[in-house]
Parts: structure tokens; sequence; C-alpha cells
């Protein structure tokens, strides 16, 4: 196997039960993962334990699972497993970090005017409008978007990452708030 | 919204847009550069030297322009900004002719402060009609020059003029597809993105813009 295996080498490392799966997967996307924590949790050994957590969540669930990207799978599931921990250890209240205040900005723009009682299913009708949304943004701003609500990203690291401004970045972000909420009215979900 | 729905709402979001940004390519970026030129101790020296010459030579000249110039610290009133460009003669004649409408608004870091709580770290101008953006100018008061040189670099806005001693750097943005302008003012920043004709008409919105008494 070269340096980094395939996904799909690594996949199949997971569905014969070989241990080398989870080494593979920490070589392969390791920084990838602890990235994405480290945006939420700010704290390099809550980190650490995410990974762990992520680790096995991934050796349980893969098989029956058969993600299309790893990469993408393992990102939803240290996200989760990130904003789980920090609600739990109730870091919100000692630092506002990027998470809370990337948070902070979408939930000035989609205050609900109702609460359901199935909370997933209110997820889930959130993100199918979210991505019937995205469907019609350019490239560029959906980047923006992710980058600053998925990953967490501060404003001047995403401008610096896509080569446009500060300003320009700060510009997307509330055209695509006040779009958004726009968006959701017309849909009903708000 | 409970924080919870949100946070699954996002999670959730499709794939291949969660894949199109990478946030350890800048990670990547950052930690392959090399140790600027600029870095050398020597090479800070003789730059410290000859930037002391220019301000040297240049300083008497600003000063005795100063005073009948257009002052560059009324751009850091964003209510003054907005009233410059507007009356601005080619944005006036696009606004008289009731398509367009101007917008202003300005943004914190987090949106989380109403339009009067005090100082926002951006300012926006935006002229727009009903279905797209014509013109719009973006300040950031006490912006890191850092920024615009970056804009500058980023977009190739080679060309420069200089409009009441104001060095302006403008070009062509293709990723906007518009022409841009960037310059700074004291300590501010300032971007204008023209979206409408073309190159000369971004020129003369800039000497009208600038040469403001």
């Amino acid at each position: 196997m070269g340096e980094h295996a395939t996904d799909n080498q690594i996949i199949e490392l997971f569905f014969s039960r070989n241990n080398d799966a989870l080494i593979r997967t920490d070589e392969k996307y390791g920084v990838y993962c602890r990235t994405i924590s480290l945006r939420i949790l700010n704290d390099s050994q809550d980190v650490e334990e995410c990974i762990n957590d992520m680790l096995y969540q991934a050796w349980n669930s893969i098989p029956p699972t058969r993600p299309n990207s790893l990469k993408a799978y393992l990102g939803k599931v240290i996200r989760n497993i990130s904003l789980n921990k920090l609600k739990h250890s109730n870091r919100q209240k000692r630092a506002a970090n990027e998470c809370s205040v990337a948070f902070e900005e979408l939930e000035n723009v989609l205050t609900a005017a109702h609460n359901s009682v199935d909370e997933h299913l209110e997820a889930m009708a959130l993100s199918k409008a979210i991505n019937a949304f995205l469907d019609n943004q350019s490239a560029q701003n959906r980047k923006v978007f992710i980058a600053r609500y998925w990953y967490f990203e501060p404003v001047s690291s995403i401008a610096k990452n896509l080569g446009i401004s500060d300003s320009k970045t700060k510009m997307i972000l509330l055209r695509m708030r006040n779009s958004l909420k726009d968006y959701l009215k017309d849909e009903g979900v708000l | 919204m409970n924080t919870r729905i949100l946070a699954d709402a996002i999670t959730n979001i499709r794939d291949e847009y969660v894949l199109e940004y990478d946030p350890t390519d800048a990670v990547r970026m950052t930690h392959s550069k090399k140790s600027p030129v600029w870095k050398n101790r020597w090479l800070q020296i003789a730059a410290c030297f000859i930037a002391m010459l220019a301000i040297a030579a240049v300083l008497p000249h600003m000063l005795k322009k100063a005073g009948n110039e257009f002052k560059m610290d009324s751009f850091a009133s964003y209510e003054q900004f907005a009233e410059a460009f507007a009356d601005a003669d080619l944005i006036k004649n696009l606004k008289d002719t009731n398509e367009y409408e101007l917008e202003y608004f300005g943004s914190y870091e987090s949106n989380n402060k109403s339009h009067r709580d005090g100082e926002y770290d951006t300012y926006f101008v935006v002229l727009h009609s009903k279905d797209r953006v014509v013109a719009e100018i973006t300040i950031e008061p006490n912006g890191k020059e850092e920024t615009l040189n970056n804009t500058v670099e980023n977009h190739s806005l080679s060309k420069v003029v200089s409009i009441d001693n104001t060095a302006v750097n403008y070009g062509l943005n293709e990723d906007e597809d518009c022409w841009e302008a960037v310059f700074r003012y004291g300590e501010d920043n300032y971007s204008i993105q023209f979206y409408h004709n073309s190159e000369t008409a971004l020129e003369k919105l800039l000497h009208n813009l600038l040469s403001i008494k």
C-alpha cells in the first residue's frame, strides 16, 4: 500500500475487520478531522478523544455502511461528536469560539416561528431546504457558506483560502444569510 | 431555532458541497510558505533607510497639499461616504432612471448587533436593480493593508492611477466578472466593484468619487 491508501482500500480493510483500517484512516484523514474538531472545541486533548471516538464509531458502522465518500463520512462523524462534546462540556460559557459565533450568525436568521414535536424531522426538512438553496448558489458562494457554517472557519481564513478580501467574504455571508431566510420563508420551513 | 436542530441540519448538507471546501488546504498553504525575503535583517535595515529618505522627500508636499485636498477622514463616516457615492454623477444618472436603488448596510464579524449600536467593522454601499448588483463599495475602517494587497495580487489589479495623491489599483476581476478598484485612505481600505459598462465607466466613477472636495 502506498503513502496513502485509497478510500476503497481503507473501506475493504474495515470490511475485513483489519486493524490497519484505523491506522490508514488516521494517516489519510487525521489532519482533516482534527482541523474540524479543533475549530469546534479549541482544545487538543478533547480533539484527540473525539478522534478516538470517531475511529470507534467508524469501526462499528463500517460494515454495514459503505460510505460513498469516506472523507465526507468521517467529517460528518467528527463534526457530530465534537458538537456533542462541546454541548456536554459546557465550553460555550468559557470561550466564544468560531463555532458559537457562526451559530449565532445563523440563529439570528433562522428564528423559528414554530416548534416541531420531532426535532429530527425538523432538522431533516431544514437540511433538505438548505441543500436546495445551495443548489442555486455559485460555487464560490457555496464554498464560503460551507467554510463558515460547516467548518467554522474564521472569515479572515476563508478569505485567504479563497483569494478574496475579508470584506467580500463578509458581504457574501451577509447576502447568503438574507437570501436563505427569504428562501426558507417561501418554502414554509420557517 | 434550537441550536441542535440547526447543527444537525448543517451537518447533513450534501457530501459534494462539503467536499468543495477543504480547511486543511489553508493550513498546508500557511505551513509551506517560505520565509519571505523581507525577513532578512539587512534588507529590513535597507528598506527602513529608503523609507525614511522617501518620507523626508514627500512629506513637505503632502503637508502643503493637505489643506485643500479631499479629506480622507471624511470617508471614515459611513453615511458621508454613502452620500459621496450616491452623488457621483454616474451613479446619480443611473439612480435617476428609477430602475436602480441604493442600499447601505454594515456588518460585524458576528452579525448580532443592530445598525445603530455603534461602529461596524465593514460598510457596504450597493447600487442594484431588481435582479442584479450594478456597483458595490466596501469600506473597512482600520483595514489591514495586507488584505488590500492580497486583493490586488489575487485579481491581477495591476493598473494604477493616481487621483488626488491616492494610488488606486484597478483591473478586471475575472472571478467576479467585474471591474474592480482598491485603494487605501489613511488606515481604511476601500474597494469598488463595478458590474456595469466598462473600464472607462469605472475610471470616471473613481474620478468622481475621489475628486469631491
